[in-house]
């Protein structure tokens, strides 16, 4: 697994997430929507529905319907499963080094691409077709070494596509991304596809989302749907992370 | 007297490269005795309190959410990375059984409490051995390659020095 993304793809979506002082409050990335995930692996296929939300500071609630309800909420710090039906809560406690937990085709769809990389990657190749962006970068990490390179491409409404490659060429993870609609200031897109690749380059994972009813999250006015709030008498869990 | 110091080196060397494979050795098979200790425990969920009428949490099948983590940490784990941190040597095996890698939270929506707790768990349990054992794989070849280069130059100086003998008498 490509070990950096994680991290990375986090600390893009809190970037963008994030409403810092001297920025329109607008710019800041917060939705809700309802979502279909269907996933395709060597197990098969399934489907997951439901909803969720991003919340400025980076947080990501999920109210799973079907098939089993579940409420999960993704921070920074603390990744909290919760079974309302059960009253029952796993808590896993992040801490570095390990990457803050992610949804990460998503937040790879409203993040810039270039964002979501280490600080001191090149930029390999920049070019025009078609009306769209291409980019080639290498990636480096904070000691210098290589990891392999990404390649995006993007329109004017956002990234097209993603892909991470490993230092042989291998590809580790490529996002695709269609049917953009603006959310505040924000370009997100309601169908994402995500495949997974294995080590060695297999296909491991396939995951495709579609989103519907999107629309700005207004965290005046709505309830914090799906943020796993636990009770006094919830059953609380650590789960090892 | 230089001969000596050599020997003396090399012996040192070799002790070392001792204590390297006897740590490796015990990082392998102390993994290998747990395995038959955590099949025999079972993750029973703990009482529901005060669930409702009728409701009995869903049956999960934990021989497939057990194989299910292993398969996608032997599919996430990169060896090749972590063949390289074990040329660290000890230092390198260590990090690789205590670095416990998490699955992705995608992984883990809309499956039952008793899936996320088993799944979970297979998932670093595997995961932390497939990173030692490449770790542990990288510290032999390394350490193999280091006694190589080691031998080679004592041969060189070895047989350097009996020629400067030879040439004297």
């Amino acid at each position: 697994m490509v070990g950096w993304w994680g991290a990375s793809i986090a600390a893009a979506l809190a970037t963008v997430s994030s409403v810092t002082p001297g920025t329109r409050v607008g710019a800041a990335l917060a939705l809700s929507a309802d979502f279909v995930l269907k996933t395709t692996d060597a197990q098969g296929t399934e489907t997951v529905t439901g909803a969720l939300s991003f919340i400025p500071g980076g947080d990501v609630c999920v109210a799973v319907k079907t098939p089993n309800l579940q409420e999960m909420h993704l921070s920074v710090r603390e990744l909290v499963i919760y079974y309302p039906e059960r009253d029952l809560a796993f808590v896993a406690n992040v801490v570095p080094p390990h990457a803050p937990p992610m949804l990460d085709a998503l937040a790879a769809g409203v993040a810039d691409p270039a964002s979501t990389l280490p600080a001191q990657s090149k930029l390999l190749e920049r070019k025009r077709a078609n009306g769209n962006l291409l980019t080639r970068w290498r990636v480096i990490d904070g000691t210098g070494q290589a990891l392999g390179e990404m390649r995006s491409a993007e329109s004017r409404e956002g990234a097209l596509s993603v892909e991470l490659d490993d230092k042989a060429g291998k590809p580790q993870r490529r996002f695709s991304f269609g049917d953009r609609v603006r959310v505040g200031a924000r370009s997100v897109p309601r169908a994402i596809g995500a495949e997974y690749f294995s080590a060695g380059g297999a296909r491991q994972r396939q995951e495709q989302w579609t989103l519907a009813n999107v629309t700005r999250f207004d965290q005046r006015g709505a309830a914090l749907i799906g943020c796993a709030h636990l009770g006094p008498h919830t059953k609380v869990q650590e789960l090892q992370w | 007297m230089s001969r000596s110091i050599g020997f003396r080196g090399f012996r040192k060397r070799i002790s070392t490269s001792a204590i390297v494979a006897i740590v490796s050795g015990a990082l392998i098979l102390v993994p290998l005795l747990q395995r038959p200790v955590l099949a025999q425990q079972s993750w029973a969920p703990p009482p529901a309190g005060q669930p409702a009428p009728g409701y009995a949490p869903p049956p999960v099948d934990a021989g497939r959410a057990s194989a299910e983590g292993v398969q996608d940490a032997d599919a996430d784990i990169n060896g090749t990375l972590w063949f390289f941190v074990g040329c660290l040597g000890v230092i390198g095996i260590a990090i690789a059984y205590f670095a416990e890698p998490s699955p992705p939270p995608a992984r883990l929506m809309g499956k039952s409490a008793e899936y996320v707790a088993i799944y979970t768990g297979a998932y670093k349990t595997e995961g932390k051995s497939v990173q030692g054992r490449h770790a542990i794989y990288g510290c032999l070849v390394g350490t193999g390659l280091i006694v190589a280069v080691y031998v080679v130059f004592f041969l060189v100086i070895f047989k350097t020095a009996n020629d400067n003998m030879t040439a004297l008498q």
